[in-house]
């Protein structure tokens, strides 16, 4: 390892030692994984409950290096769109910010980028609705609200989309927050939040 | 014969469970992952005891008076928020023994 090597291309893969001068582009080329009982570093989980596996249980299906490849049957959505609430609602970034804007949200060129939040939703939907671009909408779940100004167009009819940057720390009037609208539940074993898909309902409101 | 009042005590320990988990899912909703791996855990609940109950009707007829009804008083209702829900699941692990041990 050297700063010669570090920067001469586009970095290099770990590890980089006397036996693997270079770096190792490839593990495990030998079929052998850091699956034995006594070095492994997890008997991992039940991938439906997340309930850890016992060492008694793991070592009466001793893999002895090979991998294992875990299935699971199909589940449905927590929550699917219904009468009530008939359209999908995902959660995501723009490029200007990072997460709740402590740091980008000061940004004068950041900020000016990307000054607030949106809800986007399909020309479909914006006719059936009757809101034009900028109009203020109420997004309700069945667990908040927030209000946003529509951006029409660019996304599939059904779902609608509202960054989850904005908030109440430099905004406390507008409930912004499009967490609130979103399920409070995670994966059992990765706990990755449920967070990019909700049912809610829209409608314009004169504010 | 005493089978058919375990094979009871089965079908209403998994009744209990079945309808504890219930409770404890809409109880603490708000709490993270609490409703639906509650609303997940019912269900199996249910569905076992679904598979018990041909063997119930089968066999009830050598149901004696013994034992009574498992009338629990779990779940107090007086309790609420955080410490709540850990007394809540704390009451449900009773039950799941109840359900391992029949």
């Amino acid at each position: 390892m050297s700063y010669a090597k570090l920067s001469a291309g586009s970095g290099i893969q770990w590890p980089c030692n006397e036996k693997y001068p270079d770096g190792t582009p490839h593990l495990y080329t030998d079929g052998v994984f850091n699956t034995f009982p006594d070095y492994c570093e997890t008997y991992g989980h039940d991938l439906v409950t997340g309930g850890p596996h016992t060492e008694e249980a793991y070592k009466a299906n001793d893999p002895q290096g090979k991998a294992f490849l875990k299935g699971v049957d199909y589940e449905v959505p927590h929550e699917v769109p219904d009468d009530a609430y008939p359209l999908w609602l995902t959660t995501g970034r723009v490029v200007y910010h990072f997460h709740t804007r402590t740091k980008t949200g000061r940004s004068k060129a950041l900020n000016a980028a990307a000054p607030d939040g949106y809800v986007q939703l399909a020309a479909e939907d914006a006719a059936r609705y009757g809101i034009a671009d900028g109009d203020m909408v109420e997004v309700t779940s069945r667990r908040g609200r927030v209000l946003e100004p529509a951006r029409v167009g660019d996304i599939e009819p059904g779902l609608v989309f509202i960054p989850f940057h904005y908030g109440y720390w430099d905004h406390p009037d507008r409930p912004r927050a499009a967490n609130e609208l979103t399920l409070t539940e995670s994966d059992a074993v990765s706990k990755q939040p449920h967070f990019k898909y909700a049912a809610v309902r829209i409608r314009k409101v004169h504010a | 014969m005493h089978l058919g009042n375990y094979l009871i005590l089965l079908e209403s320990s998994e009744k209990q469970l079945t309808d504890a988990f219930e409770h404890v899912s809409k109880k603490h909703k708000d709490e993270p992952d609490i409703e639906q791996m509650c609303q997940k855990l019912s269900a199996w609940s249910r569905e076992h005891r679904g598979r018990v109950m041909p063997f119930v009707e089968k066999y009830s007829e050598d149901k004696s008076d013994e034992p009574k009804d498992l009338r629990r008083d779990l779940f107090s209702e007086k309790r609420r928020g955080s410490l709540a829900l850990l007394r809540d699941l704390h009451d449900l692990w009773l039950l799941t023994q109840e359900v391992q041990f029949c």
